[in-house]
Order: C-alpha cells, then structure tokens, then sequence
C-alpha cells in the first residue's frame, strides 16, 4: 500500500508537544502515512519512541522556549512533503486541549492539504493517554510517595503558592517528589527538578496520588497506570478552568486554595490506606 | 463613576498613548515586546480598583514603584485624590513628570524606596493614607522590606496591597519570591490577627487586604531577616556597547548598557540584545564579533532584494571565514532570547546564506512577525524564497500574510482613532478580514462612513422608512459609496407589509408595540404607524437583490425584532462570519427576544453555528450590542 508522505510538527510548548504525541502515534498506528516528525532539538527525546520504519524524528538546531518553538518547525520538512502543524483542538484562538477536538483539527488540516487519510471518528472517540515507550532509570522510592508537580509554567488563570511545611506536617508518613527547587528542603521533599521528562512521567506511575499546578508539565503525568489514579491541579477556579485532555472517568480535581489540597490529599491517602 | 465608567477610563488610559506610556496591559502583551501602559493584568486592575471604589476611598494613595511608564499611577489617579509615588530611577520619574502625568497635588518621591530618607519623606507626604500599593521591588526581600516600612502607613480601614508577578515570570533561580512573601504573610502575621488578604487575578496578581487595629502600626514579621535575599547581577564593565553581568552561571552582554540584569528583564525580552557565553571573555569576544559582524548581516540581507543572492552569500561567506563558528556561538544567546530581534536578524541571514536556507528563512520570518511594517525585512524574505529557497508558493504566502497584517493594523488605527458609538470598534480584529456588510436597519447610515474608512467595497442597507432612507441615499452619495445595495424594506421571519410603530426619533421604529413596564423619554414613544414591505433576507438572496459570498458581516438593530431578522436568514447566514445584534436589557417591547434567545438560536444553526464573541452595554443601560463570530471551519 502507498502511504501518505506527511511531515508533522507541534509549534508549541513543551506541554503541546507532549500531547502531541497522541495524534503522531495515532497517524502512525493508522498505517497510512510514511511520517517526518519535526521537533526542537530538547524535544527530540519526548518523540524518540515514535520513531519507526515509517516514521522518522527530525530536530532542529534550537531548544523549546517557554512560548513554543523559537521558529516554525515546518523548516525542517527537507524533502517538500505535504507539511501540518498540529492545532490542539478548537475554533479559538487558544486550543481547547480535548482530544476529540483535536482529531477534528487534524482531520480538517488534512482535508485543506487534498489528504484524504482522516481519522475519523473512531479515533476521536478514546482519549488515549501519552506513555512513553522504553526503559529510564529511576530514583528509588523508599515509602509511600506522592508526585507534586511544582514546577509551572505560564498559565495566566492560575495562581497557587505549596506551603511544603503544612504537606510535611499533614502526611508525615509520604514523601514528595518535587518538579522544582523548594525553597527549604526538608528529608520529605524528594527533588524531582533534575530528572528528565521521562523519568517524571515513569515515576508518576510510581506514586500514590498526583498533584500538580500548570497542566504544561502536569501533562506529563497522563499515562495509563495514572489514569484513574486521584489527581489534582491547584490553583484552579474549578467554576471556569475547563478540564483539559478530560476523558471517561477523569478523577482530575481543580484545586483552588492549600485547605482545599490537604482536604484533598487526606481524603485520598485514606482511601488508598483502606485498600 | 460606576464599574463601567471605570472600565472604559481604565482602557483610554491603556490605549491612549502608545508611543509614550505604552499600550495595553501587562497579560497582553506579545513575547516580544513587553511595554504595557499598565504593568498588570487588566482583570486584576479592574477589579482592585472595583474594590477600591466599592470602600469609597478616595484620599491619598501611596504607590512604591513607579514602573516604567508611569501607568498604574495615572489608574489610581482616576479615584485617588492626590497619589504619592516612589521610584528610584531618576529617568522614570523625570519622564513621568515631563509627560505632563501628575495631577494636582501628587507627589513624586525619587529614589531607593528601602532609603530612609525616602520613608521619612513618604510618611510626611502620606500618613494615614487611604491605600498603599506595594509594586516596586519584585523579591521576597524588597518586598518585606518595603512592607516593613510602608505598610503601617495606611490607616485603619484603607487598603494595604501588594502587586505579584512572580508567577507571570517565573524565575527558576528564585526560590522565594513575591508570592512566598504574600504567603508567609498570609499565614504568620494577617491570619494570626484575623485578617486575610484576598488575591485578585492569577499570574498577574495583586494580593490586598483591609488594614485593621490589629494589623496596623509596626509590622513585626517572625522570620529572619536575609530570607530569600536576591544577588542582582550588577555591571562587571562595558565591552562593544554591551553591559556585562554575570548571572546563573553564565554571563551576559546587554545592550544598551544596564546598572544591574534581572532575569525578569531577560523572560520580557527587554534588552535591545543579549548575549551570553560560558566565560566573560567568551561574552566580550562574541560582543566584539557581534558588532563587526552586523553590519555585514544588514548588507547582505539588503542585497537580496536587489537580486543579488550570489554576492550576499559571498560576504557571509567572507565573514564566516572571518569569525569563524560565529553561528555556533550565537545559538546559546538566541536560545536565552529567543524573541531577540537583533539575533532572529543576525542568525537568520547567517543561516540563509550559510548553508541552512530553510532554517534562517524561518528565523527571519520570526523577525518579520514582530514587525511586519518592516518593508526591507519582507522584501528581502520574499526574495529569499524565490531565489535562494526556489519556493515561489512560500513567497506569496508570505505576501498574503504581511497583507492581511497590514490590513490589521490599519483597521485597529482606523477603530481607535477615529472611529466610536459602535461596539465592533472595540473588536478591530474581527473586522480585519471583513469585506462586505449587510446592516438591516441602517436608518440613516451612521455607520456608512465608518464601513467606507475601513475600506470595506460592498455594503448593501436595508431601511423600510422613507424619509431615513432617502437620507441613507444622500449619505451614500455624498460619502461617494461605489454601488451601495440600498433597499427600501424592513426584513423579518416573513415576507409581507407590516405596521411600522414610529416615534419622534426615527431610530426607534419598530414592529413592536412598547412594553408595558418600558421606561422611555417622550421622544422615543411610539406615535405613529406606517405601513411597510417586509422581506426575509433569503428572500432576497433567492432573487439575486443580495450576493451571500460579499457579505461578511451582518448588522441587525431594528429595536426587537433581530430575531425574526435572523429567522428568514438562515441561508445568508451561512455565508456571513460575523453577526452583530442589537439587544434589549429591559423591558422595551413587548415580545422582543431576550439576548438569550438570540444566542441560543445563533449557537443551534448546526454547522453554520456561530459563538457570542463580545457584549457590551451601550450608552442606555437598556440596550447593548452583542458580537457573534462564527464556530467551524476556523481551525
């Protein structure tokens, strides 16, 4: 069968382009397609396991940015295939970040280059989640730990301050990985901020409950051992923030203030003790 | 004033002055450039100041930062009796007062708000003040310090607030920084006396709370001093026009020369450049190689769009001899500045016609975006395309969209300066790609003038009235409209003739008999009836009077019956993108739709859906204008 050449590329964060990872791996697995997967050179590693007999990484010379890539992608499509950048979903001018929406995009974006290789909705009617493929080495956990997700990036609707102190104090049996530097570190706070967006993801898996700020790097966490697992974002009006990548069963809770994420923290170390 | 009043104050003082206070608010802001006239979210203003007002205070406030155009100092003056504004940067403060900013009895405080001298000059100025913004120094430290000093200052029952951008430019290197400080506050010295303080907006953040018994007088915080102490990275010296500094690990060249570097300033993308290398005299020689290297980049790039590729590459080629790795070396700066236009230039004509075509073509294409006015810039893109890309495609593409930006920005001039009464110029990017109207109800043709600035070719009117249309006519001539449609029909659900209700003012026809519990001036109750035509809009696009494809935008006010309006035009709405319909707030005619109702039948059409994209209140509190842009087919 002759398949597709395509180029695709994800021209956001890194939050995008790991969400991204669902429509590359779902143009693959659909047979299709003979794919050039372009990404920022700091990115190459999030797509590594995409690579395949019809379907290649091509990374460009500069490092993602916290605005997205510092230039269109679609420079790196070398060889004049069709090229496509992908629009995480939604007419407006910020993506809606749902899945559904975004294989409309994809499938409308294919029509506009005369590709007739749509999805369809059959792909679009489960929301994947985002594992990566292939071995990491991890940090031992030593006790019953849970991921907090501290590190953040700009998210104009959200604001949330971690008061470690009151965590340390509340669940003194657990330990936390922390995504960033704390300010003071205590035995209890594991720092994360050095591992790489792999080992983040993997440990996750590893971790009782997870607890995050921005869904850009929390996104990371979205894999299938984590899918039911309880979770929350803080510093969300859960009145207006939409859900985002939200499927079937989504256990995600927006958090709004630190009495709010303790409530919740005891809630769900409870349940979990009673299991 | 009330919240609207506010509102619309807030935004002239935003918008009024670009060139010298700045434009727009510090959420809007492009990644490129950061010079908001306010430097804050425009939310969190709108509500602190809400916040203010609702209290009712109104004497003196007190401001520590001044910022760098001045802005959040001319906002609090629209309540404040006098403002006392602190700023160490003497060129600020002499700029400000230049500008001709200072109202009548403000005082302005120049120097280091941690400066004795300066407290004891605010405490004089403004003792007992009514409110205190905290919006100068963004660390931890600063800010303790400068609520150690300022903070007692506001009497009981004003407002103490403290502006946070910490996480609206997060700095990985600092730990602690404003939002810890409001925390820790928070928690060790307002919650223990019964006070809590009250965050308004997200990223952008102001943090207030109501200064009481308890919490006024000297401020005693529990932890140690030198918490959360910030190192500035200050000047190590000059080399090629560049402040040197070291910071993180690495160091910095900035232009134009800078007293000390932030990081903040380099998340802003505010020095003209940046570059950085692992050791100072890597930094020195790379400014040094900078500065002789880019004037031969300008050279080049201005080469091509005399047709001249051949010799462009020829002298990056002679500079690559030159400077060796020269690219190579700009890789980190332009990673730690991604938005640097200088760079974007530098390394984009580096890689162009160094071997990398593709790559410095999308660089350049960056540069271009922050400034597509920039004529050379876009010819010479466009030239590099055809002749060094050989991809004629890419080169009208990129014509079409330095067009349309064009086009952009001349209908965002033309709706701010000139243009007013109408809340589509509030939204001048929705009208951007307008080409056509259809204004059903256009009475006398208020808005022709309007519709021909902004140079939009077809506009059809509709107006049943006899006299208002005649005048329609004459304005159409006499503002030399080519080829109006004008039709003299009013437009509903149904084609047919009905009574027309008239009042003294002619705008306020209507098909509907008043309301009951309406409250309107004598002039606007209805006296007369006429009898008139009624098409429906598909009805005439059946018989050819209406092209669907040259109508972008449909207007509809015909006081209560835009629904009916909207009903017999669901075959033109499926060519139109933009919808704006008057509504009624209150009562005014009996069985006028509700803007609910509007909404609802505008979002229902299926595929041809359209979304509210703006409301607004209009001058009558009874009336607004709501916006509707349609869904699909965007993206």
């Amino acid at each position: 069968m002759t398949r597709q050449p395509l180029f695709l590329c994800q021209n956001g964060r890194r939050g995008d382009v790991v969400l991204s990872r669902a429509v590359f791996a779902a143009a693959a697995r659909s047979g299709r397609f003979d794919l050039v997967l372009g990404c920022c050179r700091d990115d190459a590693p999030l797509l590594a396991d995409l690579a395949g007999p019809h379907s290649r990484i091509a990374a460009g010379a500069f490092a993602n940015t916290p605005h997205g890539a510092p230039l269109d992608l679609r420079h790196l499509n070398d060889d004049g295939r069709p090229a496509l950048a992908i629009w995480l979903g939604g007419n407006e001018a910020w993506p809606s970040y749902q899945w559904a929406d975004t294989v409309r995009s994809f499938d409308r974006a294919l029509a506009r280059l005369g590709i007739d290789c749509a999805l369809g909705d059959a792909a679009a009617a489960t929301v994947p989640m985002l594992d990566f493929a292939g071995e990491v080495a991890l940090p031992a956990l030593r006790r019953q730990t849970i991921y907090l997700d501290n590190a953040r990036t700009l998210h104009e609707p959200s604001h949330f301050v971690f008061d470690f102190e009151r965590l340390c104090d509340v669940l003194p049996d657990h330990d936390f990985v922390c995504t960033a530097p704390v300010p003071e570190p205590q035995p209890a706070l594991l720092d994360g901020s050095g591992l790489s967006p792999l080992q983040r993801s993997r440990l996750s898996d590893r971790c009782q409950l997870l607890v995050g700020t921005t869904f850009d790097p929390f996104v990371l966490t979205l894999t299938e051992a984590n899918r039911s697992k309880p979770k929350a974002m803080c510093g969300h009006d859960a009145r207006t923030t939409p859900v985002p990548w939200d499927y079937p069963g989504n256990p995600l809770e927006l958090l709004a203030t630190m009495d709010d994420l303790i409530d919740f923290l005891l809630a769900n170390v409870a349940v979990e003790a009673r299991r | 004033m009330n919240a609207f009043a506010l509102a619309q104050a807030l935004d002239a003082l935003a918008t009024a002055s670009p060139e010298r206070h700045g434009y727009g608010y510090s959420d809007t802001q492009h990644p490129w450039r950061h010079d908001p006239a306010i430097e804050q979210g425009r939310q969190v203003v709108l509500e602190f100041l809400g916040e203010v007002r609702q209290r009712g205070l109104g004497g003196t406030f007190v401001q520590i930062g001044l910022g760098r155009r001045g802005g959040m100092h001319r906002a609090l003056r629209l309540l404040a009796r006098r403002v006392v504004s602190v700023e160490r940067d003497a060129a600020v403060v002499a700029a400000f007062a230049a500008a001709g900013d200072l109202g009548d009895g403000d005082v302005l405080v120049t120097g280091d708000s941690h400066a004795a001298l300066v407290q004891r000059q605010v405490a004089a100025a403004a003792n007992g003040c009514d409110l205190l913004l905290l919006d100068g120094d963004d660390s931890y430290a600063g800010m303790r310090a400068d609520f150690e000093a300022y903070a007692p200052l506001v009497r009981v029952g004003g407002l103490v607030a403290i502006g946070d951008r910490s996480q609206a430019f997060p700095d990985d290197h600092r730990p602690y920084d404003v939002d810890r400080f409001v925390h820790d506050l928070q928690r060790d010295w307002l919650l223990p006396r019964g006070v809590r303080a009250r965050r308004l907006g997200g990223a952008h953040a102001i943090h207030c709370y109501l200064q009481t018994a308890a919490t006024a007088g000297a401020v005693a915080l529990p932890w140690p001093q030198g918490r959360g102490t910030v190192v500035p990275a200050p000047d190590l010296g000059q080399h090629a026009g560049c402040s040197v500094h070291e910071l993180g690990g690495r160091c910095f060249a900035v232009a134009p020369p800078v007293p000390e570097l932030r990081r903040r300033a380099i998340l802003r993308n505010e020095p003209q450049l940046l570059l950085t290398a692992a050791t100072r005299s890597d930094v020195a020689a790379l400014a040094e190689a900078f500065a002789a290297a880019q004037p031969v980049l300008q050279q080049a790039l201005a080469l091509l769009p005399l047709g001249q590729p051949g010799a462009a590459r020829q002298l990056v080629a002679d500079l690559e001899r030159d400077f060796p790795g020269l690219r190579a070396a700009l890789l980190p700066s332009l990673e730690a500045a991604p938005h640097n236009r200088e760079l974007l230039l530098a390394v984009g004509t580096l890689s162009l016609l160094g071997g990398r075509p593709r790559e410095g073509a999308a660089l350049l294409r960056r540069a271009l975006e922050q400034a597509w006015l920039d004529k050379n810039l876009l010819l010479a893109l466009a030239r590099a395309c055809t002749d060094v890309l050989g991809d004629e495609a890419a080169a009208r593409e990129l014509l079409d969209a330095a067009r349309r930006q064009v086009r952009k920005r001349q209908v965002a001039a033309i709706c701010h300066e000139r243009l007013s009464g109408n809340v589509l110029w509030h939204y001048p990017q929705l009208l951007a790609d307008v080409r056509g109207v259809l204004q059903v109800g256009a009475h006398t043709g208020e808005e022709v003038e309007a519709f021909q600035l902004l140079g939009i070719e077809h506009q059809a009117y509709l107006e049943p009235q006899p006299q208002a249309f005649a005048a329609l006519q004459a304005r159409c001539r006499e503002l030399g409209v080519r080829s109006p449609v004008l039709l003299p029909f009013a437009a509903g659900s149904t084609c047919g003739e009905r009574d027309l209700r008239c009042a003294f003012r002619s705008e306020r026809a209507s098909f509907l008999a008043t309301h009951e519990l309406a409250r309107l001036p004598a002039d606007e109750r209805q006296l007369t009836t006429h009898r008139v035509p009624v098409r429906t809009l598909d009805s005439l696009v059946d018989d050819g009077t209406i092209d669907p494809q040259r109508c972008d935008l449909l207007l509809v006010d015909t006081e209560g019956s835009e629904l009916e309006v909207l009903q017999g035009a669901r075959q033109l709405l499926a060519h139109v993108d933009l919808v704006c319909v008057a509504v009624c707030l209150e009562p005014i005619y009996a069985g006028a739709p509700l803007p609910q109702e509007i909404q609802g039948f505008l979002r229902e059409l299926g595929d041809d859906a359209f979304a509210l994209r703006a409301f607004e209140p209009g001058p009558d509190p009874a009336r607004g204008d709501a916006v509707f842009r349609r869904i699909e087919g965007r993206r």
